[in-house]
């Protein structure tokens, strides 16, 4: 049990910590972004902010949902890693797909207004 | 610890849980959303929508915790005696719990993000008109 307990705390700081490395990869470029098409700080702000605040709930209820329970005691390490791998598929792969639909949502907001640069 | 103590810990964390992300949410957003709204609205709509964001977003959280029942009745967990014997179950229903919160928090805040751009382009769109 305690190598369950262990594992899941692992695996879980490490989804959060994958988020916070994802956010800043985008986050920067995402706000160049939006500061020329909107010319708002405060909107840049909300939705840097909201795409933040949309991963770290969607990694918390990844993390929620998956579980380190059914290995015996008598478990090998491979299956422990196995379970380790599709801990982080659970978590990781709608953190993604959240990343790509707040691409959309900017492209659609690019669609509909023209960034400042191209005025 | 008996059973009955880890079922009412177990609801209650996963309930403190579900709160703390509405918590973390509202401190998060409600400053910078209250300035966008500010800019984007006049007086009175603005200080609508600055009461009811704080609003909806504890409604959808509570919402979401409660969507998960402690019964289940397809697995026929539908009495007291059936669900307090199963540690494992109950330690399950709060993690759905904690889960479904999240779930129900991030479509409300997608929800509040699709009026804030539907707000942002009128006013852009409102800007250009003048403009020409």
């Amino acid at each position: 049990v305690l190598i369950d307990v262990f594992l899941f705390i692992l695996a879980a700081m490490v989804s959060l910590g994958f988020v916070m490395l994802l956010y800043r990869l985008v986050n920067g470029f995402l706000r160049t972004l939006l500061d020329d098409l909107l010319n708002m700080p405060a909107a840049t702000s909300f939705y840097s902010r909201l795409l933040l605040v949309s991963m770290v709930l969607i990694g918390v209820a990844g993390i929620s949902d998956a579980s380190f329970e059914g290995l015996g005691e008598d478990a090998e390490i491979m299956e422990y890693i196995w379970r380790v791998i599709e801990f982080f598929e659970a978590v990781l792969s709608p953190i993604l797909i959240i990343v790509g639909l707040f691409l959309v949502a900017v492209t659609v907001l690019l669609a509909a207004l023209k960034p400042r640069s191209e005025q | 610890v008996s059973n009955e103590a880890y079922l009412i810990f177990a609801y209650f964390l996963a309930l403190l849980g579900s709160v703390l992300l509405a918590g973390y949410v509202y401190y998060s957003l409600h400053q910078i959303f209250a300035e966008l709204v500010s800019n984007l609205l006049s007086t009175k709509p603005a200080r609508l929508l600055r009461k009811m964001f704080p609003t909806s977003i504890w409604l959808i959280v509570l919402l979401g915790f409660s969507t998960i029942s402690m019964t289940n009745s397809c697995a026929g967990i539908t009495e007291y005696s059936a669900i307090i014997v199963d540690k494992v179950y109950v330690y399950d229903r709060a993690r759905e719990q904690i889960s479904a919160s999240a779930m129900h928090m991030f479509w409300g805040l997608a929800l509040w993000g699709l009026v804030v751009s539907i707000l942002v382009i009128a006013r852009k769109r409102q800007g250009k008109s003048t403009d020409v």
